[in-house]
Order: C-alpha cells, then sequence, then structure tokens
C-alpha cells in the first residue's frame, strides 16, 4: 500500500482493520455488559480508545491499492478486439 | 418383405425427427388458431400460415405461453415430433413471442428459461458479499470507463482494499472465453473476497457475452462471491441472475461490495462516544456510592456531641450531688458541735463538778474504790486545783454502782449534801 510519509512508519497501519473494528465493538460491549472491576473497566477503555485511533487513522490514511492479475485466456487471443466503449 | 407394426413405424420416425438438428432447434413463425389451454396448464393450438398449418403442444412450465391468443402472430421455438398416440406431426413449442422479436431475445428467453429449471438463479444459493473486503476482483476491459469507475468510488469509499483487475474482452466472440477464464484466473488467486464482473452500457449485441451459457456456468461456478454490473440499470442479462448480487451499474457495484468510510468513521465516533459514556457513567456511579458510604458513616458514628452534652448533665449532677452531701454533713458537724459544746467539761466544772485525779498516776477517781485512805487527789474545779488527801475509807452509795463524779475528799454526807 501506498501510504503518505510520516504515517507509514506507524506499525499499526499493518494492524487489520476489519479485525480492530471487531475487536472495538467487543471492547465497547463488554464494557457496555458491566460486570467488571473499576481497573477492568478502565483498562477496556483504553484499549477501545487505542483501537478507536487505530481504526480511524486507517481509513484516514489508506489509499487504493491496484494490482492486475494476467487473464492467460489473452495471451491466446491476441487482443485486437478490444472494442469496449 | 418385412412387415412392422404401427407402433414400430411411429418409433421409427420419432427416432429420425429427434435426431433431425434442424427439426430439433426450430423456430417458426406463424398465426395462433384452435387454441385450447387445458387445465394442466398446458396448451394445445394449431401455428399456420396461408399455405399450411402445424399442431402446436406447449408444455406447462414455458414462457411466453401468455402471449398465445387466436389469431395472434407469434414467433416460437420448439422442436418437431410426433405424437404416437395419433401418429400426428406436431411442434412441441417451449417458447413463444410475440412476433418480430429478435433473435437473440428468444435465445435469451430460452437460456432464461433453462437455467432457471436448472435451478441457477436459485436464491437459496445466493452468497452474502463479505461486510470489510480485502481483494476486490474486477472482471472487464481495461480500457473503457468502468474500471476506472470503480477506482475512484473504491478510492472514496474505502481505499482500505486492493482492487485487482482482471482483463477480459467484454463484447464479440471472444468475450464469453475471456470472461470465463477470468473467472478461473480469480478462482485460483488466492484472498480474492469478492468479484465484480462489470461492463458499461450497450446494445443487446453488445452485452451478449453476458448472455452466454459457458459464462452463466462460470459464475455459477465461482467460488469467489459474484457480482454482476452489466451496462445500466434497465439491462438485463444472464448474468445478472446468476451473480449472487446484481448491481444496477459498475459504480454501484464498487458501492455494495465494500462499506462507507464516512459511515465507518462516524460508527467509530459512536463506539469511542459510547466507551466514554459507559466509563463516565460508571465513575457517576461510583462517585455516587461513595458519597452514600460517607453519609451512612456520619449517620453509624458516634455522636460525640450528645455523648458531651450527656457528660455535661452528668457533671452538672454530680456537682449538684455532691454539693447537697457537704451541706448535710456540715449541718451534721454544726449539730456535733453543739452537742461537743454542752459537753465542753469546763461548763460542767462551772456548775459545780469537779474532776478527781490520783495525784500519784493521774488516773480518774470516778468510784469510792479508786481512791484508798491515804490515797493523795487532786481536784479539779472551774478556776483550779485543789489538793486532798483521803483520810478515811469511802462508802459507795446506795443508790447505784455508778455515782456521780464526787469529790472523795469529802464525807458521803457531803456527797449527800450535793
Amino acid at each position: 500500500m501506498y501510504h503518505k510519509g510520516v504515517v507509514a512508519k506507524d506499525t499499526e497501519q499493518e494492524v487489520d482493520f476489519e479485525q480492530a473494528l471487531e475487536k472495538l465493538e467487543q471492547t465497547v460491549q463488554t464494557l457496555e455488559a458491566g460486570g467488571l472491576t473499576l481497573a477492568q473497566a478502565t483498562s477496556l477503555y483504553e484499549e477501545g480508545m487505542r483501537l478507536a485511533k487505530t481504526c480511524g487513522q486507517r481509513l484516514d490514511t489508506a489509499e487504493l491499492k491496484v494490482t492486475e492479475l494476467q487473464n492467460a485466456f489473452l495471451n491466446q487471443v491476441e487482443e485486437r478486439e478490444d472494442v469496449d466503449e | 418383405m418385412a412387415v412392422h407394426t404401427v407402433s414400430e413405424v411411429v418409433t421409427y420416425v420419432r427416432g429420425v425427427l429427434d435426431r433431425d438438428d434442424f427439426l430439433s432447434d426450430l423456430y417458426i413463425t406463424g398465426e395462433i388458431s384452435n387454441l385450447t389451454r387445458a387445465p394442466s396448464g398446458h396448451c394445445y393450438f394449431t401455428i399456420k400460415d396461408s399455405e399450411s398449418q402445424l399442431r402446436c403442444v406447449m408444455f406447462r412450465p414455458a414462457p411466453g405461453a401468455e402471449f398465445l391468443e387466436q389469431g395472434v402472430k407469434v414467433t416460437a421455438h420448439g422442436r418437431i415430433s410426433i405424437y404416437s398416440v395419433r401418429g400426428e406431426l406436431q411442434y412441441v413449442a417451449d417458447l413463444v413471442q410475440p412476433e418480430g422479436v429478435g433473435e437473440l431475445h428468444m435465445k435469451f428467453l430460452q437460456l432464461k428459461a433453462k437455467l432457471e429449471e436448472e435451478g441457477l438463479f436459485d436464491s437459496s444459493r445466493k452468497r452474502p458479499l463479505p461486510s470489510y473486503p480485502k481483494r476486490i476482483a474486477v472482471v472487464t476491459s481495461r480500457t473503457g470507463a468502468v474500471f476506472h469507475d470503480i477506482q475512484t468510488v473504491l478510492s472514496r469509499r474505502y481505499p482500505l482494499v486492493e482492487l485487482v483487475l482482471v482483463h477480459t474482452l467484454v463484447q464479440g466472440d471472444q468475450a464469453p472465453g475471456g470472461i470465463v477464464s477470468a473467472l478461473k484466473t480469480v478462482n485460483q488467486e488466492p484472498g480474492i473476497d469478492v468479484v465484480v464482473v462489470a461492463r458499461g452500457g450497450g446494445s443487446l449485441e453488445e452485452l451478449w457475452a453476458f448472455n452466454d451459457e459457458a459464462v452463466a456456468r462460470a459464475i455459477y461456478a465461482s467460488r469467489v462471491p459474484v457480482v454482476s454490473a452489466v451496462g445500466h440499470e434497465t439491462d438485463e442479462t444472464i448474468a445478472d441472475y446468476v451473480a449472487d448480487v446484481r448491481a444496477p451499474t459498475p459504480s454501484a457495484a464498487a458501492e455494495l461490495v465494500t462499506p462507507d468510510r464516512v459511515e465507518l468513521q462516524r460508527r467509530i465516533l459512536d463506539l469511542q462516544a459510547a466507551a466514554h459514556g459507559s466509563l463516565a457513567e460508571r465513575l457517576r456511579r461510583h462517585r455516587e456510592e461513595v458519597r452514600y458510604a460517607v453519609t451512612r458513616l456520619h449517620f453509624r458514628a458516634p455522636d460525640v456531641a450528645a455523648h458531651r452534652q450527656r457528660v455535661d448533665e452528668l457533671t452538672r449532677a454530680a456537682t449538684a450531688a455532691i454539693g447537697g452531701a457537704v451541706m448535710i454533713v456540715r449541718e451534721q458537724l454544726r449539730g456535733k458541735a453543739l452537742q461537743l459544746a454542752t459537753l465542753n467539761p469546763s461548763k460542767t466544772l462551772a456548775r459545780g463538778y469537779a474532776v478527781v485525779e490520783r495525784r500519784a498516776d493521774g488516773g480518774i477517781v470516778s468510784r469510792v474504790a479508786h481512791a484508798p485512805p491515804g490515797e493523795g487527789l487532786a481536784i479539779q474545779v472551774s478556776d483550779g486545783r485543789l489538793t486532798a488527801d483521803v483520810t478515811r475509807p469511802g462508802a459507795p452509795s446506795r443508790d447505784g454502782k455508778r455515782g456521780r463524779p464526787r469529790k472523795t475528799a469529802t464525807a458521803p454526807e457531803q456527797v449527800r449534801l450535793l
């Protein structure tokens, strides 16, 4: 992925967005469900804030990566008929 | 000479007809007459032109049956066969359309009916699209606006993905083979979450590759969920029916396969707020609990002020009690002092009494026996001492053992006089 200079240094950048978001959802759910000690709640809160920051950064700084896979069929058929509008 | 039964002959003719390529895949155009709709849903009719006519049957779930009407000109697709029971030639139609519908459309309807029958369009086999795809493949032409449009939407909406182009021709004779091969490539590549099969708008002929049976079957066979995005919203292709999800346009497909960044950002903010709110609420509750506990503590704590007051009360009571006692004692003392005063010996002496002591040992002489004759006595009277000696033995008085103290020096007569 192409990252903007400064952000690329952030190791959080490689965290999987979906997993981070899911973990954030779970963290908040657990926090809201209650039954925790205050220390646990505080620690979960901090974890949640950290995850939210990670997710937000990923959304703010991601840039679309574009690649191409070779279609074997086209090697046989020469691209003489590429007449898409 | 071989002789045959009627059945043998009819069966033979049927075989000949069935094997004939021309007769088994035949479009016929003509006018409908003698239409009968059986309760079973099958339709029996005659199709004719100015010179000839053919008996026709259309078995139930055949598309276009609604176009059958007396006197209407239609184009039908079907095969020539023989109705063994009567030995009559008949046309078994599997598709009927109003006359003038193009061949492509007829083919489209035919394939649609066939694949539908096979279950390729069943909604039960449609798969959900991944919520957060990481690799999105697009099977389309690299030239043209479609890929660019998809790229633009993804850049704006959810740039966390890898967009994988699998280039193919999308129209012309080579297009179906190219699309089938591209889908195969996508399915061989690991980690592709969803594939969009896309093409821009065009005529029925230009979109024809997406009505190809091989393409339909490749989409059906795809392990990776397929989104079709062919032509404009009004264009319908077989690919659309087979795909897991049909998108009205390629841009719409890009939106269908990704979450929206703005919504996600909002969601994250909501989650943050929820976490914050939850902890804040918790802290508020704890503060409340502490306040309550403190209140209870105060309530349960010993009441120092009350005790202090009680001490004061008791002190006052004690002081009062002691004061009273002292007064009583003082009163008693005063009484005793008065008593004492009356017992003062000097006053007794003043009244005429005397204290008689033995000079020898200072012993008080209160009885006759205390002072035998010869005993020297000292007699204390109110203003001084007298000295006397007992010259005669005394005699106890008759009126008691204890006589009043008397002067031992005085005679009993004297005592009597006293």
